[in-house]
């Protein structure tokens, strides 16, 4: 008998390694000029945090406190203004392409230094995105659709947020930070806060025309961000990674 | 692995760039798109690295070199859709001037976190450890070729890159691919005929398909 020689099988590299290796990638070529690339003016943004984290329109998870104003969370009234898709640059283009957003294009609102636009796919899926707060989707735009089930369920007292914040992962660190808090919300929804580690309030953004939206956030662990109706009721609750670790959850 | 997966963001929402999108933007200077490529092909350069080097760990080294250096070289255009040969191109020059590349990139090596630097394998080290061993028996059949040979046999038959991908990736001519790769079997051949018995039952091409 003799023996057959075989290539080894294709391996996934260990556990963790795959993020540490991205971290220590992007901190290394970060001390590049690096900037969002929907901002081109714009410096600082984290050097580990990951791009689908800036991308992440993620759709919370049910909120655990649900109360008060129910038509309030039912309702989001902003229209939007109008923004003509055909002045996109190359970069806005392929974001809306490549996401699927087909439908027009509405500019929500400005907030520190952000535009915050709102369009829908060709199954009517809404789609959220973060880019140039200028109208003329220069720059590029960073978001994505609902899928058909969760379009459904935005806005609604189960679903009144739909965050896009920012989120930052240090290698080895034991809990997650927001570098950026930006989303949506039900007309009922008036604050957004950042929970830490022992439910105290790291920071809190003002929802208004149902946008929100704080482009540099304390660099503080977060624990949960929670959404409250004028009078104090919290009405969402999105847990972080590490959730359970806080003394919120206990 | 496809060329370009689907990358999941957030709880329900599925986002696919493109790989000329994110080759573009981080010529641009946007390193989360860069990272982007990288979560998309490092496991693919990781097992390149390690098919031509033999061993887990340094490849895991080699694949940061190799990221490092495509970072460097972000300027470069590239077709539609070549992002990976150009990788390819990349490690293959990284793995064959290793010193050079570890010189060039000393500093940064020595910042990777200890964790990463160290050789976890929890669960398939006995694994891993067959995989060294029987890829090192290839290897030294292997390194009797010609490199420029041994380049052309590993990227068109064991990554399965198309004649057109692996010009890309050497920066030679297509024809010059076909005739390296057809002495490369050539040669592969005459080894197989003149290396003992232990490589009767299987030829060696045969045995290095995927």
């Amino acid at each position: 008998m003799s023996a057959k020689h075989h290539l080894p099988p294709l391996r996934d590299l260990p556990p963790g390694h795959l993020q540490w290796r991205k971290d220590h990638l992007l901190a290394e070529i970060g001390s590049d000029d690096r900037r969002p690339f929907w901002l081109p003016g714009f410096t600082g943004f984290r050097r580990v945090a990951a791009l689908a984290a800036a991308l992440a329109v993620a759709v919370a998870l049910p909120a655990l406190a649900i109360s008060g104003d129910i038509g309030s969370l039912l309702r989001f009234s902003n229209q939007g203004a109008s923004v003509d898709r055909g002045n996109a640059d190359l970069r806005s283009a392929s974001a809306l392409e490549t996401t699927g957003a087909s439908g027009s294009v509405r500019l929500l609102a400005s907030r520190a230094g952000i535009g915050i636009y709102a369009s829908h796919d060709a199954k009517g899926g809404v789609c959220y995105f973060i880019g140039h707060p200028s109208g003329r989707l220069e720059g590029g735009l960073s978001g994505g659709c609902l899928n058909p089930e969760a379009s459904r369920a935005f806005p609604s007292p189960a679903q009144p947020v739909v965050d896009m914040s920012a989120f930052v992962y240090r290698p080895g660190a034991e809990f997650e930070e927001i570098s950026r808090l930006v989303g949506v919300a039900a007309d009922g929804v008036t604050e957004i806060r950042i929970l830490g580690l022992n439910c105290e309030v790291v920071a809190e953004a003002r929802v208004r025309d149902n946008v929100y939206a704080v482009w540099k956030v304390p660099e503080r662990p977060a624990a949960a961000i929670a959404g409250f109706t004028a009078d104090g009721e919290r009405v969402y609750l999105e847990p972080l990674a590490f959730w359970e670790k806080s003394a919120c959850a206990r | 692995m496809p060329a370009n997966p689907v990358t999941s963001v957030g709880h329900n929402i599925s986002v696919r760039l493109d790989d000329s999108t994110l080759w573009q933007r981080s010529a641009a200077g946007d390193a989360d798109a860069f990272g982007m490529l990288f979560e998309r092909y490092a496991t693919t350069i990781y097992n390149y690295c390690f098919r031509r080097v033999g061993d887990w760990a340094v490849a895991e080294d080699l694949l940061s070199l190799v990221f490092l250096e495509a970072w460097r070289r972000r300027d470069k255009t590239l077709p539609a859709g070549k992002v990976l040969p150009w990788l390819y191109g990349i490690a293959t020059n990284v793995v064959r001037n290793r010193r050079r590349a570890e010189r060039r990139f000393a500093a940064a090596l020595n910042r990777v976190p200890a964790a990463a630097a160290s050789p976890a394998f929890a669960d398939d080290v006995d694994e891993r450890v067959d995989d060294e061993r029987q890829i090192r028996r290839i290897l030294a059949l292997v390194s009797r070729l010609p490199r420029a040979e041994q380049d052309v046999l590993v990227l068109c038959s064991w990554f399965a890159l198309s004649y057109e991908d692996t010009a890309l990736a050497l920066g030679i001519p297509i024809g010059t691919v076909r005739s390296r790769l057809s002495r490369a079997r050539r040669r592969v051949r005459e080894l197989e005929s003149s290396s003992g018995h232990e490589l009767h039952e299987t030829s060696i091409e045969e045995a290095l398909e995927p």
